[in-house]
C-alpha cells in the first residue's frame, strides 16, 4: 500500500516538475450553477470575473455548472453572459483563500427582460466546505475594526487563541504556530523563542488573514496552528490611507508617580536641597571616567575632559511625554500591467516608567508588493517585508537588572541611572524578507506557482560602552543611601545572523468536477549563526553559541525538504479534504557523538571542544497525514470533522546551541604574564552553563481531532461549537547529562534537552457572529480549555555508557568498573583516567585531591591510559556507586528495555576507547502525572462589537449631519488566571485552582467626513481599558522576591493585600502597587485618518 | 457611576439608531421591580434581594422588540457574618465581618413574541416571549471586618499547650498592642505571641469591582392593560463574566462566572 502511495507521490512530483511548477494557499475559487428561470440547467454560459482589470472566465457544462479557480481573495463582481439571455451580474462576491464560494445564477430570456439584472451577493452564513476550524478576517473587516491595529491583535481575537499577548492557539506555545505571508513561511523557529517572534505585517497591507486553529491543508506544512496572510495587490486605481494617532501625556502605570512611590520608602529626600543638588562626575560617551574619548588618553586625574559633572538625583518627566503612532498605505498602478502596494508604520511609544529615552527608539515596519500581469494567464509578484526595532539593552542578573539602565526594575534602584545610558548598549533587531513568485494559469482547470524567498534576521548590539570593569560614576557619590544604582557596566551583547532560502512550487488543478488537487514541493535552507556574551556577578561569564559546535565562527545549515499532496473532494454537498505531507529534515552538520563527552575535562572548554569525536546525524523523515470532512446538515447548518498528525521540528536553539560558563578569569597557562589568544576562554566550561543542543531531537508530534458544527440559527446570526482534543508527544523537557567522573565526590552536569514531556489539550470553542446588518455586527469567541502536561518517563533519549549496560545485575554494582570492549568482551577492574593539556600547576590543580587517581601527575601528554584500581578503591567506589546511583541506572535500563533501544555501533561509544566514566541523563519529575500546564487558562474569550451609521442617517443641523458616518468599536477580552495547585491546610478539596480573571474593554469612536465617493477624513477617539479595570498579575517581583497568587488567594482572599498592621504599609502604603496589575490604567488616544 | 452613564448613553444611542433603521413606530418606557436571586457559588455568599429598573422598548416588528434596561440592585444579606475559620482546632469568629454587593447594569435585550404585537394590544391577550440580551453589569463586592492570622503556623510552645491561647482582635481594647512600642524583632514575629496571647489581625477591606459583560436570557409574557399600557412578567437568568474572590477559610467559594436570576413585573407605557 505504502509503495503504491509513494509511486503516486512520485508521479505527482514528476508532473509538477515537468510542467514547470506551482503554488496555492493564497487563492480561492468560485463555483455554482447557471439555470434558466424554469430551473433547467443552462450549458455554454460564460461566467466572467474581473480581477483588477484581468478577466477570467468559466463555461458552464451540460449540468449548467461552472468553476473558476486561482482567484486572489477579495470582493468581486461576477457576470454571466449568454446569447439570447439578459446579462446577469452578482456584485460583492467575496472570495476567501482555500474556500469555494458558491454563486448561482438564474437567467432570463431577453424577450422577457430588458437590460441586465444586477444582484448583490449574500455571503453565506455557514460555509459548507469548511473542513477545519478556520477564522477569516477580510480587508473590509479589518477596515471596520480600526481600534485593532496590530495583526497579532486580530489573531488574538479569534476563537481558540488566548487574548493575553501570548498567542497560544489551543494550548500550543506561540512558536508552534506557522506564519505565512503570501504563501511564504515566515520562519520563527530558528534560534530561540522570543527572539524570532514574527512581528506581523501592517494591517493596512492585509487583504485577508486566516487563522487555522485545528487542522490545516498539507501545503501549509506541519504545525500546531497556522496564521496565513495574503497581502493586497495594487489595482488599476490609486488608493491611499494615512493615519496618525496621538497619546496625550499621562501616567501609564498604577500607583503613585514612581518618584513618590512607597517602594522608595525612606530613600527619597525631595525637599532636601543637599540631596536634590548632589552632583557627581559622569563619564562621557566612552563610558569611562578619566578616559578622553577624543584623544584616547587616560588622564592622571580622575576625570577626563569629556566627563561631565551633573546632578545625581534627577527626575525624568516620564509622564509628560506625548506618544504617537503612524501608518500609511498607498497602492495603485505603476504601468498598465504593473501595480504596487506599499505600507509603512512606526511607533513612538512613551515609556510607562522612567527609561533611557522617554519614547521608544526608532522602529519601522514596511511592506511592499509589486504585481505584474503581462497577460490574463500570468502574474508575477514581488513582496518585501521589513521590520526594525531597537531598544536599550540591559545586563540581566538572574532576572534582575542592576544599574545597567534606567528603569523600575530591581525595586526602583535603577531610577537614577542617567538617561541615554545603557551599560550594555543598544540591541537592534531587523527582519527582512523578500520573495518573488510566478503564477501561471495553464487552463481553466489548472494553474501553478513558483515562489522563491529569502529572509534574514539580524541582531546587532550597538553603542556598547568601552567600560566594562569600572564603577560608572565617581565612587561613593550618589550611592549615599546605599540603595540606588547610578550606573553599572555590564557585558550583555548579542550578534546573530539568520538567513533562510525557500523554494516552493505548487500545482493546483480541478482534475474532475469532484476533485481539486494541490501538490507541491517546499525546500527550505537555513544558514544560521549567533553568539551572545553575558557577564554578571552571580553567574560569571556566559557565552552562548548558535553555530557549529566545534567551530563557533561557522553557522549551522540545516535543510528541509517537503512534498505534499492535497485532494479536496466534493460529492453531493459533502466535502472531504485529504492531505499528506512528507518532510525530510537534516541537521546537515557535524555533532558530538554524545553529549557525554561534554562533561569530560578533556573536552569541556571552547579551546578543546573541537577534539570531540563527531558524527553526522541522520535526517529525520516523517509523513504527516490529515483529513477533514464537511457535512451539510441543513441549508443553514453544517458540521465538520478534522484529524491530523503533524510532526514539527523543534526550535533550532534546542538542537544547535551550546553554552559555556566561568566564574574565573582566563588562565595565564604559559606564565608569560598575559592572556594569549590561545588562552582566551580557557576557563569556560560547559558545566552548569545553560543549554547544550540535542542533535538527536525528534519532531514534536501533534495529533489533533476536532468535531464542530455551525448553525445560522436566525437571519444574521450564526453560532459555532467545536470540541477539540490535541495530544502532543516528544515535547522538549529539561534534563542534564550527569557525568560521574572518576570518583563519586564530584559530578559534572551538562544541561540538555530531553523529550519526555507530553501535553494533552481538550476544550470547547464557541463562537457567535452577527454579520453586518442594521448597522451593527458583533463576534463572540469563547473557549473552555484544559491543557495538561505530563511526563512519560520513557520517551526521553537516554545515552547509556556501554560499560553500564554490561552491568547486568544491579546488585553487582559493588563490582562496578567494567565495560565492553570493541570485541564485545566484558572487561572489569580497570579504571580509565586521562591527563589534560594544562601545565599541571594551572587550572585543575585543586582537583587532584578531589579525583584521587584521576588527574594525577600533571603530565602534559594529553594521553589516556587505563590503570587498574586497587581493591580498596574499587570496593569503595563500587559500593558508593551502587548505593547512590542504582535507582537511576535501573530506571535507565528499564527504559532501554521497554523501548527496545539498542546502541548504534556506528555512533556509540563502543568505538571510542575513552571509557571509564558513567553518564546518564538525569531528568526531573520522572513519569509525572498530567498536571495543568503553566500557560493553561481554562476560560478565555473575546467580544468585538461594531456599530456604523450610513451616510444621510439622522437629522441635519445647519447643513451638518452629526449622526451620519459614525462608527463605534468595542473590543472586550477575558481570560482566567493561570492554574496553580492548592492544598487546604486541614480540609479536603485539594486541587488546581484558576488565578483571578482579567478583563479589558477598549473602545473606539469615530466620525467620518466624506468629500466625495472615495475621499474622506476621519477623526477618532479611543479609550484603552475603558473601565479602568485593575486586575492582579498572578505573580510579580518586589524587592527581588517573587510573589505569587496561591494559597493565600484561595484561603484568605488575599491578593498581595498587605496586612493592616504591617508597619511599612502603615507608614508608606502599598509598595508594590505600581507593578502588581495587568494592563495599564485607562488611556485615551486621538487621531486623524485620511483615505482616498 | 460616571462610566456607567457614559455606557448607558452609548447603548441607548445604539438602540435608537437600530430602531430608526427598522422603520418601526412603537416605543415604550417602563419601570420594573424584580426579586434578584444569586445562583451557583454566589448563592453561598448572599440571599436574594430586590432589583429596580427602567427600560425603554422599541417594537422592531410585530414579533420582535428590542429594549434597553437599566437595573439597580444590592445584595445586603451576606452569609459571611457569623462564619469562623479553623485555627488549630479552634473556631475563630470575625465579629465585624460583613459583605455587600451592589449592581448597576445596562443591557440591551431582544424579545421574540409568540403572538404578534397588534393582536396582543388590540385583543388584550397575553403573549409569551423569549429574550436574549447583551449588556454590561457593573458590580462592586465589598468585604470587610475579616480577621485572619498572620502566621498560619502555631509555634511549638503553643502546640504543646505551654502557652495559653487567647484571641485578641484589632480594635479590641483588650488587645492593648501598640505596634509602635515593639522592637524590630517583635515586629518580625508580630501576630504570633505577645505576653502569651496569639494575635489575629484584621484584613484590609477588599472590593471586587468590574464592569462585566453579561448575557441575560429571559422568558415571560406580556399583556396589555389598554391601548397604551402593558404589563410584563418575566424571569431572567444573567450569565455575568465576572468573578468573586474565594474565602475558602470561611467556606465562601469563588464565583466565576457569576450567575443570578431575577423574576418580577414591569409596567410599560407605549407611544408612537
Amino acid at each position: 500500500m505504502s509503495k503504491r502511495l509513494f509511486c503516486c507521490l512520485g508521479l505527482l512530483v514528476a508532473l509538477v516538475i515537468s510542467t514547470g511548477l506551482t503554488e496555492a494557499s493564497t487563492r480561492g475559487k468560485i463555483s455554482g450553477q447557471v439555470t434558466e428561470i424554469t430551473g433547467d440547467p443552462l450549458p455554454g454560459a460564460n461566467v466572467v470575473i474581473d480581477i483588477d482589470g484581468v478577466k477570467r472566465a468559466g463555461i458552464t457544462d451540460e449540468e449548467g455548472e461552472y468553476f473558476i479557480i486561482n482567484i486572489p481573495p477579495g470582493t468581486y463582481d461576477v457576470e454571466v453572459v449568454m446569447m439570447g439571455y439578459s446579462k446577469s451580474v452578482r456584485t460583492g462576491v467575496i472570495v476567501n483563500v482555500d474556500h469555494t464560494t458558491t454563486v448561482n445564477f438564474e437567467m432570463q430570456e431577453e424577450a422577457l427582460q430588458l437590460g441586465e439584472m444586477i444582484v448583490v451577493a449574500e455571503r453565506p452564513a455557514v460555509e459548507h466546505d469548511k473542513t477545519e476550524s478556520k477564522s477569516v478576517i477580510t480587508a473590509e473587516e479589518i477596515e471596520s475594526l480600526p481600534i485593532v491595529r496590530e495583526m497579532s491583535d486580530f489573531v488574538e481575537l479569534q476563537a481558540g487563541v488566548t487574548p493575553d499577548e501570548e498567542e497560544s492557539v489551543r494550548g500550543g506555545n506561540f512558536w508552534e504556530t506557522a506564519y505565512m505571508v503570501d504563501g511564504v513561511r515566515v520562519v520563527n523557529n530558528d534560534a530561540r523563542a522570543g527572539f524570532t517572534r514574527f512581528q506581523g505585517v501592517n494591517t493596512s497591507a492585509v487583504q485577508e488573514l486566516t487563522v487555522l486553529s485545528g487542522g490545516m491543508n498539507a501545503e501549509y506544512g506541519n504545525a500546531g496552528s497556522v496564521v496565513s496572510v495574503v497581502t493586497k495587490e495594487g489595482g488599476q486605481r490609486y488608493t491611499g490611507r494615512g493615519e496618525y494617532r496621538i497619546t496625550p501625556p499621562g501616567q501609564k502605570h498604577w500607583g503613585n508617580n514612581v518618584y513618590e512611590s512607597p517602594v522608595h520608602r525612606g530613600r527619597m529626600q525631595w525637599g532636601n536641597p543637599e540631596w536634590e543638588n548632589l552632583q557627581a562626575w559622569f563619564p562621557g560617551p566612552d563610558g569611562i571616567l578619566g578616559h578622553d574619548n577624543q584623544t584616547g588618553e587616560i588622564t592622571d586625574s580622575q576625570f577626563a575632559t569629556d566627563d561631565v559633572q551633573r546632578k545625581v538625583h534627577e527626575r525624568q518627566d516620564y509622564t509628560g511625554v506625548w506618544g504617537g503612532r503612524g501608518e500609511a498605505m498607498l497602492g495603485g498602478p505603476i504601468m498598465r500591467k504593473l501595480g504596487f502596494t506599499v505600507t509603512s508604520s512606526m511607533n513612538r511609544n512613551p515609556s510607562s516608567f522612567p527609561a533611557p529615552t522617554a519614547v521608544s527608539l526608532f522602529n519601522n515596519r514596511t511592506n511592499l508588493k509589486l504585481t505584474y500581469r503581462p497577460s490574463n494567464n500570468i502574474r508575477f509578484n514581488y513582496g518585501s517585508l521589513f521590520n526594525q526595532r531597537s531598544r536599550y539593552n540591559a545586563g540581566v542578573i538572574r532576572r534582575i537588572e542592576q544599574g545597567s539602565r534606567k528603569n523600575m526594575n530591581s525595586s526602583g534602584r535603577n531610577l537614577f541611572v542617567p538617561a541615554e545610558y545603557s551599560g550594555a548598549g543598544k540591541l537592534r533587531t531587523r527582519d527582512f524578507m523578500n520573495y518573488a513568485s510566478l503564477t501561471h494559469t495553464l487552463s481553466a482547470r489548472t494553474f501553478y506557482e513558483i515562489r522563491f524567498s529569502y529572509s534574514r534576521t539580524t541582531e546587532v548590539n550597538t553603542e556598547l560602552p568601552f567600560n566594562t570593569g569600572q564603577p560608572y560614576v565617581e565612587p561613593g557619590i550618589g550611592n549615599d543611601s546605599g540603595w540606588f544604582y547610578i550606573g553599572r557596566p555590564v557585558v550583555n551583547w548579542t550578534n546573530s545572523e539568520r538567513d533562510r532560502y525557500q523554494l516552493k512550487v505548487d500545482y493546483s488543478s480541478q482534475v474532475t468536477k469532484g476533485h481539486f488537487i494541490k501538490t507541491g514541493i517546499d525546500f527550505l535552507f537555513y544558514d544560521n549563526w549567533g553568539f551572545s556574551r553575558n557577564k554578571n556577578d552571580f553567574r560569571g561569564l556566559i557565552e552562548r553559541y548558535y553555530s557549529q559546535f566545534n567551530n563557533p565562527q561557522v553557522g549551522v545549515v540545516p535543510r528541509q525538504y517537503a512534498v505534499y499532496f492535497q485532494d479536496k473532494m466534493e460529492f453531493e454537498g459533502i466535502v472531504v479534504n485529504v492531505g499528506l505531507r512528507g518532510l525530510r529534515w537534516s541537521p546537515n552538520t557535524e555533532m558530538p557523538q554524545s553529549e557525554y563527552f561534554l562533561s569530560l575535562y578533556k573536552y569541556h572548554d571552547p579551546t578543546k571542544i573541537e577534539n570531540i569525536p563527531t558524527y553526522r546525524p541522520g535526517a529525520i523523515q516523517v509523513l504527516s497525514p490529515r483529513v477533514g470532512v464537511s457535512h451539510p446538515i441543513t441549508e443553514s447548518s453544517a458540521m465538520h470533522f478534522t484529524f491530523g498528525k503533524f510532526e514539527q521540528i523543534e526550535q533550532f536553539w534546542w538542537i544547535f546551541s551550546h553554552s559555556f560558563r566561568t566564574e574565573e578569569e582566563f588562565l595565564d597557562v604559559n606564565k608569560n604574564g598575559q592572556i594569549d589568544e590561545s588562552e582566551i576562554n580557557n576557563t569556560l566550561d560547559v558545566v552548569d552553563a545553560g543549554q547544550w543542543g540535542w542533535p538527536k531531537i525528534v519532531p514534536l508530534v501533534t495529533t489533533s481531532f476536532e468535531v464542530g458544527a455551525d448553525w445560522n440559527f436566525i437571519t444574521d446570526y450564526t453560532a459555532g461549537l467545536t470540541a477539540y482534543y490535541k495530544q502532543q508527544i516528544n515535547r522538549r523537557s529539561g534534563g542534564s547529562y550527569r557525568h560521574q567522573s572518576q570518583g563519586l565526590q564530584h559530578q559534572r552536569s551538562v544541561n540538555a534537552s530531553g523529550q519526555t514531556n507530553n501535553r494533552d489539550t481538550r476544550g470547547f470553542e464557541l463562537s457567535v457572529k452577527k454579520k453586518f446588518n442594521y448597522m451593527t455586527a458583533f463576534t463572540i469567541a469563547y473557549n473552555v480549555q484544559w491543557v495538561e502536561n505530563g511526563n512519560s518517563g520513557v520517551r526521553g533519549h537516554h545515552y547509556v555508557n556501554p560499560d553500564r549496560l554490561a552491568t547486568k545485575n544491579p546488585s553487582n554494582f559493588g563490582n562496578y568498573a567494567g565495560y565492553i570492549d570493541n570485541e564485545g568482551n566484558y572487561l572489569s577492574h580497570y579504571w580509565y583516567e586521562w591527563t589534560h593539556d594544562s601545565n599541571g600547576d594551572g587550572d585543575f590543580l585543586t582537583e587532584e585531591g578531589v579525583y584521587g587517581p584521576g588527574i594525577v601527575d600533571g603530565s602534559d601528554t594529553g594521553e589516556e591510559f587505563p590503570r587498574p584500581m586497587d581493591g580498596l578503591t574499587r570496593w569503595q567506589r563500587g559500593n558508593a556507586f551502587g548505593n547512590n546511583t542504582r535507582n537511576q541506572l535501573e530506571l535507565i535500563e528499564d527504559a532501554v528495555g521497554r523501548n527496545n533501544w539498542s546502541l548504534d555501533p556506528e555512533n556509540s561509544l563502543l568505538n571510542w576507547d575513552g571509557k571509564g566514566a558513567s553518564t546518564w541523563l538525569q531528568r526531573n519529575n520522572q513519569s509525572q502525572e498530567f498536571r495543568p500546564a503553566n500557560l493553561n487558562r481554562t476560560n478565555f474569550g473575546t467580544v468585538t462589537f461594531m456599530f456604523t451609521s450610513p451616510s444621510k442617517f439622522g437629522p441635519r443641523f445647519v447643513g451638518f449631519n452629526p449622526f451620519e458616518n459614525l462608527r463605534l468599536n468595542v473590543v472586550y477580552r477575558l481570560f482566567t488566571g493561570r492554574r496553580f495547585f492548592y492544598s487546604p491546610p486541614e480540609r479536603g478539596g485539594e486541587g488546581f485552582y484558576n488565578g483571578p480573571i482579567h478583563t479589558r474593554t477598549d473602545l473606539n469612536f469615530e466620525k467620518t467626513f466624506k468629500f466625495n465617493r472615495r475621499a474622506s477624513v476621519t477623526a477618532f477617539f479611543e479609550a484603552f481599558n475603558l473601565f479602568n479595570q485593575k486586575d492582579p498579575h498572578i505573580s510579580y517581583r518586589v524587592d527581588n522576591q517573587l510573589v505569587e497568587v496561591g494559597s493565600e488567594y484561595v484561603e484568605w482572599g488575599v491578593i498581595y493585600t498587605p496586612l493592616p498592621d504591617n508597619p511599612e504599609y502603615i507608614e508608606y502604603g502599598d509598595v508594590g502597587d505600581y507593578l502588581r496589575h495587568q494592563d495599564s490604567p485607562r488611556e485615551f488616544h486621538f487621531g486623524l485618518r485620511m483615505r482616498f | 457611576m460616571k462610566r456607567f452613564l457614559v455606557l448607558y448613553a452609548g447603548v441607548f444611542l445604539f438602540a435608537v439608531s437600530s430602531a430608526d433603521a427598522r422603520d418601526a413606530d412603537l416605543w415604550a418606557i417602563g419601570g420594573l421591580v424584580n426579586y434578584h436571586q444569586p445562583t451557583g457559588p454566589l448563592s453561598g455568599w448572599y440571599a436574594g434581594d430586590l432589583k429596580f429598573g427602567l427600560n425603554v422598548s422599541y417594537v422592531i416588528s410585530p414579533r420582535l422588540t428590542t429594549e434597553v434596561e437599566y437595573h439597580y440592585s444590592k445584595f445586603r444579606n451576606s452569609n459571611l457574618p457569623g462564619r469562623t475559620f479553623e485555627y488549630r482546632g479552634r473556631q475563630v469568629p470575625s465579629p465585624e465581618a460583613d459583605s455587600e454587593m451592589t449592581w448597576n447594569s445596562v443591557a440591551s435585550n431582544w424579545l421574540w413574541f409568540f403572538r404578534e404585537n397588534a393582536e396582543t394590544m388590540s385583543d388584550r391577550k397575553w403573549s409569551p416571549y423569549l429574550g436574549l440580551g447583551l449588556g454590561f453589569y457593573d458590580y462592586s463586592h465589598k468585604v470587610q471586618g475579616l480577621i485572619a492570622p498572620i502566621n498560619r503556623e502555631i509555634p511549638v510552645e503553643v502546640d504543646r499547650g505551654g502557652v495559653q491561647i487567647s484571641l485578641v482582635y484589632p480594635g479590641n481594647s483588650n488587645s492593648s498592642l501598640d505596634t509602635k512600642n515593639l522592637t524590630e524583632a517583635q515586629r518580625d514575629n508580630i501576630g504570633i505571641i505577645d505576653n502569651g496571647q496569639v494575635l489575629l489581625h484584621g484584613l484590609v477591606p477588599t472590593e471586587d469591582t468590574r464592569t462585566a459583560w453579561t448575557i441575560p436570557v429571559s422568558a415571560g409574557f406580556e399583556g396589555s392593560l389598554g391601548s397604551s399600557y402593558g404589563l410584563d412578567f418575566r424571569v431572567r437568568y444573567n450569565l455575568i463574566f465576572g468573578e468573586i474572590n474565594p474565602l475558602t477559610a470561611w467556606g465562601m467559594n469563588k464565583a466565576f462566572p457569576i450567575g443570578t436570576a431575577d423574576a418580577g413585573v414591569s409596567f410599560k407605557y407605549y407611544f408612537e
